[in-house]
Protein backbone atom coordinates (compact mmCIF):
# COMPACT_ATOMS: atom_id res chain seq x y z
CA UNK A 1 0.00 0.00 0.00
CA UNK A 2 1.25 3.67 -1.01
CA UNK A 3 2.46 5.28 2.14
CA UNK A 4 0.05 8.25 1.64
CA UNK A 5 -2.66 5.81 2.17
CA UNK A 6 -0.88 4.18 5.10
CA UNK A 7 -0.88 7.58 7.18
CA UNK A 8 -4.76 7.81 6.43
CA UNK A 9 -5.52 4.85 7.53
CA UNK A 10 -3.48 5.54 10.41
CA UNK A 11 -5.01 8.79 10.98
CA UNK A 12 -8.53 7.01 10.63
CA UNK A 13 -7.23 4.85 13.43
CA UNK A 14 -5.88 7.67 15.95
CA UNK A 15 -9.69 8.84 15.48
CA UNK A 16 -12.00 5.57 15.68
CA UNK A 17 -8.99 3.18 17.70
CA UNK A 18 -11.03 0.76 15.49
CA UNK A 19 -9.72 -2.98 16.03
CA UNK A 20 -10.51 -4.05 12.68
CA UNK A 21 -8.08 -0.95 11.20
CA UNK A 22 -5.81 -1.68 13.73
CA UNK A 23 -5.66 -5.12 12.38
CA UNK A 24 -5.10 -3.78 9.24
CA UNK A 25 -2.61 -1.60 10.65
CA UNK A 26 -0.77 -4.62 11.80
CA UNK A 27 -0.49 -6.37 8.39
CA UNK A 28 0.76 -3.11 6.84
CA UNK A 29 3.80 -2.76 9.29
CA UNK A 30 4.55 -6.25 10.16
CA UNK A 31 8.01 -5.23 7.82
CA UNK A 32 8.88 -3.38 10.92
CA UNK A 33 8.55 -6.70 13.27
CA UNK A 34 10.11 -8.28 10.40
CA UNK A 35 13.06 -5.65 10.56
CA UNK A 36 13.63 -6.06 14.47
CA UNK A 37 13.54 -9.99 14.17
CA UNK A 38 16.23 -10.22 11.61
CA UNK A 39 18.54 -7.65 13.26
CA UNK A 40 17.83 -10.15 16.72
CA UNK A 41 17.51 -13.67 15.22
CA UNK A 42 20.50 -15.97 15.57
CA UNK A 43 21.46 -15.16 19.42
CA UNK A 44 20.26 -18.71 20.50
CA UNK A 45 16.39 -17.63 19.63
CA UNK A 46 14.64 -18.75 16.70
CA UNK A 47 13.68 -15.99 13.87
CA UNK A 48 9.71 -16.86 13.99
CA UNK A 49 9.54 -16.57 18.43
CA UNK A 50 11.27 -13.44 17.65
CA UNK A 51 9.06 -12.22 14.81
CA UNK A 52 5.88 -13.22 17.42
CA UNK A 53 7.56 -10.89 20.18
CA UNK A 54 8.04 -8.11 17.40
CA UNK A 55 4.78 -8.40 16.25
CA UNK A 56 2.96 -8.49 19.73
CA UNK A 57 5.25 -5.09 20.03
CA UNK A 58 4.02 -3.99 17.05
CA UNK A 59 0.21 -4.25 17.99
CA UNK A 60 1.46 -2.31 21.24
CA UNK A 61 2.73 0.12 19.77
CA UNK A 62 -0.33 0.73 17.11
CA UNK A 63 -2.44 0.44 20.37
CA UNK A 64 -0.52 3.83 22.42
CA UNK A 65 0.71 5.65 19.45
CA UNK A 66 -0.63 9.09 19.69
CA UNK A 67 -0.48 10.81 15.87
CA UNK A 68 -0.70 14.12 17.56
CA UNK A 69 3.09 13.37 18.65
CA UNK A 70 4.45 14.64 14.82
CA UNK A 71 6.13 12.15 14.62
CA UNK A 72 6.36 9.03 11.90
CA UNK A 73 4.48 5.73 13.61
CA UNK A 74 7.83 3.71 12.47
CA UNK A 75 9.99 5.85 14.71
CA UNK A 76 7.69 5.18 17.51
CA UNK A 77 7.33 1.80 17.33
CA UNK A 78 10.79 0.51 16.55
CA UNK A 79 12.46 1.25 19.28
CA UNK A 80 9.01 -0.01 21.52
CA UNK A 81 9.77 -3.75 19.61
CA UNK A 82 12.90 -3.33 20.06
CA UNK A 83 12.75 -3.02 23.61
CA UNK A 84 10.37 -5.42 23.80
CA UNK A 85 13.03 -8.31 22.01
CA UNK A 86 15.57 -7.17 24.62
CA UNK A 87 13.77 -7.86 27.60
CA UNK A 88 12.71 -11.25 26.35
CA UNK A 89 16.29 -11.88 26.01
CA UNK A 90 17.19 -10.79 29.43
CA UNK A 91 14.70 -12.82 31.07
CA UNK A 92 15.55 -15.73 29.33
CA UNK A 93 18.98 -15.56 30.34
CA UNK A 94 18.27 -15.79 33.93
CA UNK A 95 18.66 -19.63 34.84
CA UNK A 96 16.22 -18.47 37.39
CA UNK A 97 13.82 -16.57 36.47
CA UNK A 98 11.94 -13.40 38.78
CA UNK A 99 9.32 -11.21 38.15
CA UNK A 100 10.27 -8.25 35.99
CA UNK A 101 9.96 -5.41 38.48
CA UNK A 102 11.82 -7.42 40.87
CA UNK A 103 14.77 -7.57 38.17
CA UNK A 104 14.69 -3.69 37.50
CA UNK A 105 14.88 -3.23 40.90
CA UNK A 106 17.93 -5.75 41.13
CA UNK A 107 19.33 -4.08 38.08
CA UNK A 108 18.90 -0.38 39.87
CA UNK A 109 19.98 -1.54 43.19
CA UNK A 110 23.12 -2.95 41.81
CA UNK A 111 24.31 -0.03 40.29
CA UNK A 112 23.35 2.68 43.37
CA UNK A 113 25.27 -0.19 45.12
CA UNK A 114 28.22 0.13 43.11
CA UNK A 115 27.98 3.99 42.76
CA UNK A 116 27.77 4.28 46.27
CA UNK A 117 30.52 2.10 47.34
CA UNK A 118 32.82 4.56 44.97
CA UNK A 119 31.42 7.27 46.90
CA UNK A 120 31.47 6.51 50.22
CA UNK A 121 34.71 4.33 50.05
CA UNK A 122 32.95 1.26 51.70
CA UNK A 123 30.26 -1.19 51.37
CA UNK A 124 26.84 0.67 51.51
CA UNK A 125 23.38 -0.10 54.02
CA UNK A 126 20.39 -0.80 52.95
CA UNK A 127 19.12 2.68 54.25
CA UNK A 128 21.57 4.67 51.75
CA UNK A 129 20.47 2.49 48.85
CA UNK A 130 17.12 2.90 49.26
CA UNK A 131 17.37 6.62 49.47
CA UNK A 132 18.85 6.72 46.67
CA UNK A 133 16.84 3.98 44.59
CA UNK A 134 13.69 6.26 46.14
CA UNK A 135 12.74 2.36 47.42
CA UNK A 136 11.70 1.56 50.59
CA UNK A 137 14.74 -0.64 52.44
CA UNK A 138 12.31 -3.82 52.59
CA UNK A 139 12.40 -3.53 48.76
CA UNK A 140 16.14 -3.53 48.71
CA UNK A 141 16.43 -6.20 51.67
CA UNK A 142 13.83 -8.37 49.12
CA UNK A 143 15.92 -6.93 46.06
CA UNK A 144 19.05 -8.42 47.97
CA UNK A 145 17.95 -11.46 48.36
CA UNK A 146 16.55 -11.70 44.94
CA UNK A 147 20.03 -11.33 43.92
CA UNK A 148 21.05 -14.49 45.41
CA UNK A 149 19.50 -16.58 42.47
CA UNK A 150 21.90 -14.79 40.14
CA UNK A 151 25.13 -15.55 42.17
CA UNK A 152 25.50 -18.90 40.71
CA UNK A 153 29.04 -18.80 39.70
CA UNK A 154 30.39 -20.04 36.05
CA UNK A 155 33.55 -21.18 35.39
CA UNK A 156 33.26 -18.75 32.34
CA UNK A 157 33.57 -15.99 35.09
CA UNK A 158 35.62 -12.97 33.56
CA UNK A 159 38.77 -12.24 36.21
CA UNK A 160 41.45 -10.21 35.62
CA UNK A 161 42.22 -6.66 35.07
CA UNK A 162 40.23 -6.40 31.45
CA UNK A 163 37.96 -8.92 32.75
CA UNK A 164 39.19 -11.09 29.91
CA UNK A 165 40.28 -14.17 31.49
CA UNK A 166 37.92 -17.15 32.12
CA UNK A 167 38.02 -18.04 35.87
CA UNK A 168 37.75 -22.08 34.48
CA UNK A 169 41.38 -21.25 32.59
CA UNK A 170 43.25 -20.47 36.36
CA UNK A 171 41.61 -23.37 38.30
CA UNK A 172 41.47 -26.91 37.93
CA UNK A 173 44.30 -27.40 35.71
CA UNK A 174 47.50 -29.38 36.61
CA UNK A 175 50.31 -27.88 37.93
CA UNK A 176 52.73 -28.72 34.86
CA UNK A 177 49.95 -26.76 32.86
CA UNK A 178 50.49 -23.28 34.45
CA UNK A 179 52.84 -21.53 32.32
CA UNK A 180 52.11 -18.29 33.82
CA UNK A 181 54.23 -18.39 37.04
CA UNK A 182 53.15 -15.08 38.24
CA UNK A 183 49.33 -15.94 38.20
CA UNK A 184 50.33 -19.33 40.00
CA UNK A 185 51.82 -17.35 42.47
CA UNK A 186 48.83 -15.01 42.72
CA UNK A 187 46.52 -18.10 42.97
CA UNK A 188 48.67 -19.73 45.78
CA UNK A 189 48.89 -16.69 47.63
CA UNK A 190 45.05 -15.83 47.40
CA UNK A 191 44.30 -19.38 48.20
CA UNK A 192 46.63 -19.41 51.33
CA UNK A 193 44.36 -16.74 53.34
CA UNK A 194 41.32 -19.02 52.70
CA UNK A 195 40.25 -21.12 55.61
CA UNK A 196 40.21 -24.76 55.65
CA UNK A 197 36.33 -25.12 54.80
CA UNK A 198 36.62 -22.60 51.98
CA UNK A 199 39.45 -24.42 50.69
CA UNK A 200 37.80 -27.83 50.67
CA UNK A 201 35.01 -26.08 48.51
CA UNK A 202 37.42 -24.09 45.90
CA UNK A 203 38.82 -28.14 45.32
CA UNK A 204 35.78 -29.37 45.35
CA UNK A 205 34.02 -26.92 43.00
CA UNK A 206 36.78 -26.43 40.73
CA UNK A 207 38.71 -29.29 40.74
CA UNK A 208 36.17 -31.76 41.14
CA UNK A 209 33.44 -29.96 39.22
CA UNK A 210 30.97 -31.07 41.81
CA UNK A 211 27.38 -28.95 41.99
CA UNK A 212 26.90 -27.02 44.98
CA UNK A 213 24.57 -29.24 46.42
CA UNK A 214 26.79 -31.89 46.39
CA UNK A 215 29.60 -30.26 48.31
CA UNK A 216 26.36 -29.20 50.71
CA UNK A 217 25.95 -32.38 51.09
CA UNK A 218 29.02 -33.97 51.53
CA UNK A 219 30.41 -31.06 54.15
CA UNK A 220 26.79 -31.07 56.11
CA UNK A 221 26.33 -27.42 54.96
CA UNK A 222 23.67 -25.46 53.23
CA UNK A 223 23.88 -25.01 49.61
CA UNK A 224 24.20 -21.24 50.34
CA UNK A 225 27.14 -20.94 52.90
CA UNK A 226 28.77 -23.33 49.61
CA UNK A 227 27.52 -20.43 46.89
CA UNK A 228 28.41 -17.60 49.72
CA UNK A 229 32.23 -18.97 49.99
CA UNK A 230 32.15 -19.16 45.91
CA UNK A 231 30.81 -15.76 45.37
CA UNK A 232 33.59 -14.47 48.03
CA UNK A 233 36.34 -16.09 46.00
CA UNK A 234 35.53 -15.06 43.09
CA UNK A 235 35.59 -11.21 43.93
CA UNK A 236 38.90 -12.08 46.13
CA UNK A 237 40.76 -13.58 42.76
CA UNK A 238 39.36 -10.52 40.77
CA UNK A 239 40.90 -7.79 43.67
CA UNK A 240 43.84 -9.91 43.90
CA UNK A 241 44.13 -9.49 39.61
CA UNK A 242 43.76 -5.93 40.26
CA UNK A 243 46.24 -5.61 42.54
CA UNK A 244 48.92 -7.51 41.01
CA UNK B 1 20.22 -10.50 76.62
CA UNK B 2 17.58 -7.48 76.50
CA UNK B 3 15.18 -6.33 73.99
CA UNK B 4 14.61 -9.92 72.37
CA UNK B 5 13.25 -9.67 69.12
CA UNK B 6 11.81 -13.59 69.14
CA UNK B 7 11.09 -15.52 66.09
CA UNK B 8 9.47 -19.11 66.45
CA UNK B 9 9.62 -21.95 64.07
CA UNK B 10 9.29 -25.38 62.70
CA UNK B 11 12.65 -26.98 62.95
CA UNK B 12 12.50 -27.73 59.35
CA UNK B 13 15.01 -26.47 56.18
CA UNK B 14 11.87 -24.80 54.45
CA UNK B 15 11.20 -22.19 57.28
CA UNK B 16 14.84 -20.78 57.33
CA UNK B 17 13.92 -18.59 54.63
CA UNK B 18 11.67 -16.38 56.86
CA UNK B 19 14.71 -16.56 59.58
CA UNK B 20 17.15 -15.38 56.90
CA UNK B 21 14.96 -12.65 56.00
CA UNK B 22 13.87 -11.66 59.62
CA UNK B 23 17.80 -11.80 60.32
CA UNK B 24 18.21 -9.04 57.33
CA UNK B 25 15.00 -6.82 58.63
CA UNK B 26 16.93 -6.51 62.24
CA UNK B 27 20.41 -5.87 60.94
CA UNK B 28 19.13 -3.47 58.60
CA UNK B 29 17.77 -1.76 61.42
CA UNK B 30 21.19 -1.63 62.86
CA UNK B 31 23.03 0.15 59.85
CA UNK B 32 24.89 -2.87 58.79
CA UNK B 33 26.59 -1.98 55.28
CA UNK B 34 24.95 -4.83 52.88
CA UNK B 35 28.59 -7.10 52.94
CA UNK B 36 28.26 -7.44 57.00
CA UNK B 37 24.38 -8.21 56.73
CA UNK B 38 24.82 -10.74 54.18
CA UNK B 39 27.51 -12.31 56.47
CA UNK B 40 25.15 -12.27 59.41
CA UNK B 41 21.90 -13.62 57.22
CA UNK B 42 24.22 -16.38 56.20
CA UNK B 43 25.10 -16.94 59.19
CA UNK B 44 21.87 -17.39 61.17
CA UNK B 45 20.90 -19.70 58.30
CA UNK B 46 23.40 -21.75 58.99
CA UNK B 47 23.49 -22.03 62.70
CA UNK B 48 19.74 -23.06 62.27
CA UNK B 49 20.38 -25.43 59.14
CA UNK B 50 22.92 -26.95 61.69
CA UNK B 51 20.56 -27.47 63.89
CA UNK B 52 17.95 -28.98 61.72
CA UNK B 53 20.29 -31.73 59.75
CA UNK B 54 22.24 -33.22 62.52
CA UNK B 55 20.82 -36.63 64.14
CA UNK B 56 18.35 -35.42 66.76
CA UNK B 57 16.18 -32.90 65.16
CA UNK B 58 14.28 -30.82 67.92
CA UNK B 59 10.62 -30.16 67.39
CA UNK B 60 11.10 -25.89 67.12
CA UNK B 61 14.07 -23.40 66.75
CA UNK B 62 13.66 -20.27 69.26
CA UNK B 63 15.80 -17.65 67.40
CA UNK B 64 16.36 -14.34 69.84
CA UNK B 65 17.79 -11.37 68.09
CA UNK B 66 19.13 -8.93 70.50
CA UNK B 67 19.58 -6.11 67.93
CA UNK B 68 22.00 -3.84 70.31
CA UNK B 69 25.79 -3.14 70.94
CA UNK B 70 27.20 -6.10 70.17
CA UNK B 71 24.38 -7.41 68.19
CA UNK B 72 23.95 -10.70 69.15
CA UNK B 73 21.71 -13.47 67.78
CA UNK B 74 20.82 -16.73 70.11
CA UNK B 75 19.22 -20.05 68.61
CA UNK B 76 17.98 -22.64 71.05
CA UNK B 77 16.28 -25.90 70.03
CA UNK B 78 12.82 -26.53 71.69
CA UNK B 79 10.33 -29.33 72.21
CA UNK B 80 10.86 -32.61 71.80
CA UNK B 81 13.48 -34.40 70.12
CA UNK B 82 13.69 -36.92 67.54
CA UNK B 83 15.81 -39.28 65.94
CA UNK B 84 16.50 -39.21 61.90
CA UNK B 85 19.07 -40.18 59.38
CA UNK B 86 21.08 -37.13 59.72
CA UNK B 87 24.65 -37.15 61.06
CA UNK B 88 26.01 -36.47 64.40
CA UNK B 89 27.18 -32.91 64.31
CA UNK B 90 31.12 -31.85 63.55
CA UNK B 91 31.43 -29.28 65.95
CA UNK B 92 35.21 -27.79 64.62
CA UNK B 93 33.19 -27.71 61.24
CA UNK B 94 30.69 -25.70 62.79
CA UNK B 95 32.99 -23.00 64.38
CA UNK B 96 35.35 -23.73 61.39
CA UNK B 97 32.23 -22.17 59.28
CA UNK B 98 30.16 -19.62 61.41
CA UNK B 99 33.40 -17.82 62.58
CA UNK B 100 34.22 -16.81 58.50
CA UNK B 101 31.04 -14.64 58.92
CA UNK B 102 30.67 -13.84 62.69
CA UNK B 103 33.60 -13.54 64.85
CA UNK B 104 31.76 -14.57 68.42
CA UNK B 105 30.47 -18.02 68.06
CA UNK B 106 29.34 -20.41 70.91
CA UNK B 107 27.83 -23.88 70.25
CA UNK B 108 26.19 -25.51 72.97
CA UNK B 109 26.40 -29.56 72.54
CA UNK B 110 25.93 -32.07 74.62
CA UNK B 111 24.48 -36.31 74.33
CA UNK B 112 25.22 -35.46 70.32
CA UNK B 113 22.81 -32.96 69.96
CA UNK B 114 23.82 -28.93 69.37
CA UNK B 115 21.20 -27.36 71.94
CA UNK B 116 21.92 -23.67 70.96
CA UNK B 117 24.36 -21.00 69.04
CA UNK B 118 24.88 -18.24 70.06
CA UNK B 119 26.65 -15.17 67.30
CA UNK B 120 28.04 -11.96 68.47
CA UNK B 121 29.50 -9.48 65.91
Amino acid sequence: MEQEKRQKMLAEYCKTRDVGLRNELVTEYMYLADMVARKYAGRGVEYDDLKQIAAMALIGALERFSCDKGIQFSTFAVPSMTGVVKNYFRDRSRIIRMPRTIGERVQKITLAREALTQELMRAPTPREIAERCGYSEADVLEATEAMQSLSLTSLDAQVGEEEDTPLASMLGQEEAEFENIALRDLLQKVMDKLSDAEKKILHMRYFEERTQRDIAREMGVSQMYVSRVERKMLARFREALREA
Amino acid sequence: MVDCITLTVPAKESALMVVRLTAAGVAARMEMDLETLDDVKTAVYEACYAMTMQKFIPEQLAICFAPGEPFAVKICAEGAWRETAGKVPDLKLCYAVLTTMIPHVKVDMDERKIRCIELHR
